[in-house]
């Protein structure tokens, strides 16, 4: 939804989207796969709500007179208890009301005895804000040279004007409230009416969740990723004021939360808060305003002043909201919860975003939250370390936007020079309005009087369908989208070109590749495949069987929208990601109406390591069972599952065992189900052979160009599945000329792991950790790590993946059924500048002498 | 390296050395370290889970991996954060198993950490299920064998409290009993030099001891309780502290709690390692020959401890062949051959539950266990094949669950499968005067006896 806010809809739009998200949450997560005889009935507060109602008739395909809103809908509850004590003989006691009473106040006596925490203490926080007098402008009445920077974030929108020397000018703190242009615009006037006549705005630079409209609408010279543009800022600050560049910066934010981890001002580690609100602004906001507290001021004040501050622990939002609530009834101190409050922000922040990665020795804490001296206390006290919180804290972001157009501008280096000709400064988006060189391409304070229309369609590339808005700015068109925004989304861009062969694709050929299946008689039963979990690996084994069998293979169609959806309605408990699409390609199949489901219990996975198991995780061994189960597929009969037991790892002989029973069943002689085992077996390897060879060749092509290498690694489902991943690699590849090498194109079977991990006994978690050893030794390999949220056995086998690739920094993307393309396309943005894929070869321009090498933003 | 060198390296390491056991189930940790101890290893339970565990155990993990995981690790943390930590003096008991669940992980991911403190000295002692744990046998002659009976006696005093304790007049007595019976058992197994008989000598003395310490407990055994059988994910349904004492609360609601125990593992374990063995086609081998032995050993030495306790666990008789009684069964629902693990006994034992009477089952997992979204998953067509049997999903993660808000519910559907069920339940003879009460409606939050 806030993403949705960002990309420039309309408070209405979203809220429609919102009763929608509503109701489907409520189907997805509550209702899942149950079946629903209608009528039903609709109570409960939210029941009020018209637009929900209409929401959730739609979700549930019902008829006006199908859902009903029975009277009292609101009090169901109430009611019910009152029917029911009627019942049981109308004489509830109301004595039981004093006994209630005095036994809450009995719960009171006992405060003070709850689990305390350290005083905080701001004596280890350093704040810079005492250290900046406010600017004053000229008293000759001249004008300033000064650049713009906006961060158009989820909840905030930051303007900020710096001077050439690198002073604040002038800084703005505003609420999005879901109107990005019109905020923007607004406060560009209003700067215009304050400052307009002393001021010239030399350079604008644009970031945030919103930086491309923004960009687009204001006429920016550079429109950068929030990590970049943090980072510019936090160092420009440390090294102006204490000599020193953070190495650590904590980013807390009303909606996200950042981290960034620095060795020479250089962005080595990064990660944003995945979806998680416990660790941000806001969740501390809603809960001082329940306490009664100011979030400004009031809230620091009584926490610092706590001599006892309460233990909450580190937990979920909605955790928390209670355990607030059941201190305050039982009669905690306003102070003593806050000040726990500080801390759980804190903790939550650690280990929910920090994760175990590296905390320096100068640690910046920085973003909206950090006005909370409270939290920056809290971070002092556990980490047992100085905290420095900069100047400007709300605004860093846009003061590295400011900070990065100055240089984009001086060096010539700008959208506008790029247009002009000259080589585009990577990273840097593009457009097409000629502009001459060293010129800003900004459009001036009043937005409002900028042409633009905005004109909204649906994609029709491919089934997913996504909502499209396109703006339109005086000729300039500004696509947003959700997830396949790739088409029409503009990017960095570089003019890198890929040295190796596209791999990913040459794969997605072999294995689909029919060629060497022998023919199979067009009325031979069909049998389903789905195009989920191990088929994304196992293909040529699963179709080879078959079709020397006698059967016809009938695929699901690659995982789209539509197949999550039914997932997500086939579904009875909450397994991980994969787990719900493969449920949606069985639907697929189902609807096809194919003889047989194939859908075997595969064990282990085949390997010449045999000093560890071998296994698949649980839930894909088991998944077999668990889809018969579903109330979605009860209508299959029992004996169109085709099920049996795949241990590759007992091998050929193993095999022949266990699928001997289901060639008897399908009336297949064991001679020709022997056979087409052999067969299988065969292709499957051929598959392997081809793919290792192939990522030979690219290896040795990549040591002989001495060209950079990205290998993307995680499970076959998630790497291979363009459907969860969103395209990453294709992306990577087409947009910044990435040289993509998919894990299993190496071989990495006889890598020993066990110095770090002697019982890595899942397959994959073995390939994973011993891939990311091979790219230690190998310094122009780089890593993006792809896993799925829930992943049981990727929680562990993350762990040992950072010291086997020897601290070498890799990204992680985790995928869900919500991920989104902008999100996913900013983190590897971030990711590949900072590995230098988009780095230009810039003339660096230090801020306040004109020209030469200097500090704060020399890394773009 | 494998199994054997790290044990037999890690026997010489522990030398001078606490051994600290995790407190998965409270007794079970108990007779453990004194088992330890007999062998002259100074062994202890580590202190009860508290906040402070979580801080740590969350500051040195990120969130995903599994509750128990956060709980061990937090637990053994607080030894290694404490003032007095010496880590020349400390060794930690983890144990392993070769998967697919991620249990086997903890124990890696320990030294890892460890590692990352600059304690990876610290040895982690792990016997694993790839063997039927026979690794514990090798830190001392016969210790796999009286680890064995040390948690057989303490899956009998936890039946013992757990059959009393919703019956006890005054409260508290049933605890008190189970503490006193934990002390005497302690003192028994922690004796050194006693060989195998006499070890088994004194244990039978000992329990019919605790025995006649529960027969004591003044209590009045009337059959208005509902049976609720608990199963699931054997850290979080065994550990009090992760399951934010479950038991209590079913019990607070009216319920008597039928807990799976620790055993029903072993027992899989070995019927397990016999499975492999004979689906590798060595049916015939020596390896079998030993594993059948063991499970023989294993059945005798529980046979003598349960003795005693013949007239009082009437109707709470465990299954004692795994295979026929549970993993057959569970089989239509999750096959042993290729569903791994806790669930199929979850799954197993919830049938095997409902035939000796009980009147719900209630399955605890950790937030995200692989093993609880795979049952929760095939439970309820198991419940519409066996009466509407009610069965609910549990999970925990040191936030509230969904516990309290649902049990009123989840008791009021038990007491109503109660009067339509046809199985019927056994009482031992304590029971025999109080007549068959009639319940109504159980799960209102007025207590019985209040």
């Amino acid at each position: 939804m806030i993403h949705a806010q960002q990309k420039g809809y309309q408070p209405e739009e979203v809220l429609r989207g919102l009763c929608n998200a509503v109701a489907r949450n409520f189907r997805s997560a509550v209702f899942r796969s149950r079946r629903l005889n209608p009528p039903a009935a609709f109570v409960g507060g939210v029941a009020a709500n018209s637009a929900v109602v209409q929401a959730m008739r739609e979700a549930f395909e019902l008829e006006e007179s199908q859902l009903l809103m029975p009277a009292g809908h609101a009090h169901f509850v109430a009611v019910g208890a009152a029917i029911d004590a009627r019942a049981a003989g109308g004489s509830a006691a109301l004595r039981r009301i004093a006994e209630l009473r005095a036994a809450g106040e009995a719960h009171a006596d006992r405060a003070g005895r709850f689990p305390t925490m350290t005083p905080l203490s701001t004596h280890r926080v350093l704040l810079l804000r005492d250290q900046v007098k406010p600017f004053e402008l000229p008293y000759d009445g001249s004008t300033v040279d000064v650049y713009l920077g906006i961060d158009i974030g989820s909840v905030s929108t930051n303007l900020v004007l710096i001077d050439d020397e690198g002073n604040m000018v002038d800084e703005v703190y505003v609420r999005t409230r879901g109107r990005p242009i019109e905020v923007v615009a607004e406060n560009l006037l209003d700067m215009q009416k304050r400052l307009g006549s002393r001021i010239r705005i030399r350079g604008v630079g644009t970031t945030g969740s919103g930086r491309e409209l923004i960009g687009e609408l204001v006429g920016a010279d550079c429109v950068k990723d929030e990590i970049t543009c943090h980072k510019a800022g936090a160092c420009f600050i440390g090294e102006r004021m204490i000599g020193r560049v953070p190495d650590t910066i904590f980013e807390i934010g009303g909606q996200d939360s950042k981290y960034i981890s620095l060795s020479d001002g250089v962005v080595v580690d990064f990660t944003m808060n995945e979806a998680c609100a416990a660790g941000t602004g806001s969740f501390l906001e809603e809960r001082a305003e329940e306490l009664g507290v100011s979030i400004k001021g009031e809230f620091a004040a009584l926490a610092l002043a706590s001599a006892a501050p309460i233990r909450l622990g580190e937990r979920c939002t909605v955790f928390m909201e209670h355990d607030v609530n059941n201190y305050m009834q039982r009669g905690a101190a306003t102070g003593d919860l806050v000040a726990g409050l500080a801390y759980s922000i804190a903790y939550n922040y650690i280990n929910r975003v920090v994760r175990g990665r590296k905390i320096g020795k100068c640690i910046f804490f920085q973003g909206g939250t950090a006005y909370n001296d409270a939290v920056a206390a809290a971070f002092a006290s556990i980490l047992d370390a100085e905290i420095i919180v900069p100047p400007y804290n709300g605004v860093i972001g846009a003061v590295g936007a400011a900070l990065l157009a100055r240089q984009a501008v001086l060096s010539g280096c700008g959208i506008a020079a790029a247009q002009a000709g000259q080589p585009a400064g990577a990273g840097t988006y593009v457009s097409d309005r000629p502009q001459g060189g060293g010129q800003s391409r900004f459009r001036g304070f009043e937005v409002a009087k900028v042409h633009y229309t905005l004109r909204e369609f649906t994609c029709k590339g491919c089934s997913n369908a996504c909502a499209i808005q396109e703006f339109d700015v005086e000729g300039e068109k500004t696509y947003w989208g959700d997830k396949c925004s790739d088409r029409f989304r503009k990017r960095a861009k570089s003019d890198r070109k890929p040295v190796i062969a596209d791999l990913e694709a040459m794969r997605r050929g072999w294995l689909m590749d029919e060629s060497n299946l022998p023919a199979v008689p067009a009325n031979a039963p069909s049998v389903g495949v789905p195009l989920a979990m191990y088929s994304l690996e196992l293909l040529p084994f699963y179709r080879t069987l078959l079709a020397h069998c006698g059967l016809k293979t009938v695929l699901s169609e690659p995982t789209n929208r539509r197949i999550v959806e039914a997932g997500l309605g086939a579904v009875v408990a909450e397994p991980c990601f994969p787990i719900i699409i493969a449920h949606g390609h069985v639907a697929d199949l189902v609807a096809r109406g194919v003889d047989y489901l194939w859908l075997p219990c595969v064990m282990n996975s085949q390997t010449r390591w045999m000093d560890n198991e071998s296994h698949v995780c649980p839930w894909g061994q088991t998944l077999p069972h668990v889809v018969k189960q579903s109330p979605a597929f009860a209508a299959v009969p029992a004996e169109n599952w085709l099920t049996p037991v795949l241990s590759f790892r007992a091998g050929r002989a193993g095999l022949k065992r266990e699928l001997r029973p289901w060639a008897d069943r399908l009336d297949i002689s064991p001679k020709v189900m022997n056979r087409a085992i052999d067969a299988a077996l065969a292709a499957q390897k051929a598959f392997r052979d081809k793919c290792h060879a192939a990522g030979q060749e690219a290896l040795a092509k990549l040591e002989k160009t001495g060209q950079p290498g990205i290998v993307v690694f995680g499970r076959p489902y998630n790497v291979h599945d363009a459907g969860v991943n969103l395209s990453v690699m294709r992306k990577m590849r087409e947009y910044y000329g990435v040289n993509v090498i998919p894990l299993d194109f190496l071989d990495v079977e006889d890598i020993d792991i066990r110095d770090l991990n002697e019982n890595m006994y899942w397959n994959y978690g073995r390939r994973i950790i011993a891939t990311a050893r091979l790219l230690g030794e190998h310094p122009n390999l780089h890593a993006v790590y792809v896993t799925n949220f829930k992943c049981g056995p990727d929680s562990f086998v993350k762990h040992f993946i950072r010291p086997a690739a020897r601290g070498k920094p890799f990204l992680t993307l985790q995928f869900d059924g919500h991920s989104n393309d902008a999100g996913m396309m900013t983190r590897c943005e971030a990711y590949l500048d900072s590995k230098g894929f988009l780095r230009p070869a810039v003339e660096v321009l230090p801020v306040g002498q004109g020209q030469g090498a200097g500090v704060g933003a020399e890394e773009v | 390296m494998n199994m054997a060198q790290t044990a037999t390296k890690s026997k010489n390491a522990l030398a001078g050395r606490t051994l600290w056991i995790p407190r998965m189930t409270y007794a079970g940790a108990r007779m453990f370290a004194a088992t330890f101890r007999s062998a002259g290893m100074d062994s202890r339970v580590v202190p009860p889970s508290d906040e402070r565990t979580l801080e740590l155990g969350g500051l040195h993990s990120s969130g995903e991996e599994c509750y128990p995981q956060k709980v061990t690790l937090g637990d053994f943390l607080r030894i290694v954060y404490a003032d007095d930590f010496d880590p020349a003096r400390t060794a930690f008991f983890m144990p392993l198993a070769e998967g697919p669940c991620r249990f086997g992980q903890y124990a890696p991911y320990l030294r890892q950490v460890l590692a990352e403190l600059g304690h990876g000295d610290v040895p982690v002692i792990s016997p694993t299920s790839r063997n039927g744990y026979d690794g514990v046998g090798e830190h001392a002659p016969d210790l796999m064998r009286r680890a064995w009976r040390a948690i057989v006696i303490a899956d009998i005093l936890r039946k013992c409290m757990l059959k009393t304790r919703p019956y006890e007049i005054r409260r508290g007595d049933a605890d008190a009993a189970y503490e006193a019976a934990m002390v005497i058992m302690e003192k028994i197994l922690e004796t050194p030099g006693l060989s195998m008989s006499q070890h088994m000598a004194a244990a039978v003395a000992g329990m019919m001891q605790c025995r006649d310490l529960f027969r004591r407990v003044p209590a009045r055994y009337t059959r208005d309780r509902l049976l609720i059988g608990v199963v699931g994910e054997i850290f979080c349904r065994m550990n009090t502290f992760s399951n934010d004492n479950a038991i209590r609360k079913i019990e607070a609601h009216g319920g008597e709690a039928w807990l799976s125990d620790t055993t029903e593992w072993v027992w899989y374990t070995n019927w397990s390692q016999k499975f492999l063995i004979a689906r590798d086609g060595r049916r015939l081998s020596l390896e079998m020959l030993m594993a059948v032995v063991k499970n023989k050993v294993q059945a005798g030495d529980e046979h003598k401890l349960l003795a005693p306790f013949a007239e009082d666990f009437v109707g709470y008789e465990e299954p004692h062949d795994i295979y026929e009684e549970v993993l057959k069964p569970a089989w239509p629902y999750l096959p042993a051959d290729s569903a791994l693990g806790e669930m199929v006994l979850t799954v197993g034992k919830s049938i095997y539950l409902q035939k000796k009477g009980a009147d719900g089952i209630i399955d605890i997992s950790p937030f995200s266990c692989m093993n609880g979204i795979v049952t929760e998953a095939v439970l309820p067509v198991l419940s519409r094949e066996h009466e509407d049997l009610p069965v609910r999903n549990f999970y925990f993660d040191a936030s509230t669950s969904n516990m309290e808000r649902d049990l009123d519910i989840f008791m009021e559907l038990a007491g109503a499968y109660h009067r339509r069920k046809s199985p019927v339940r056994r009482y031992p003879r304590c029971f025999e005067d109080s007549p068959e009460a009639n319940i109504l409606s159980v799960g209102g939050s007025v207590q019985r006896g209040e």
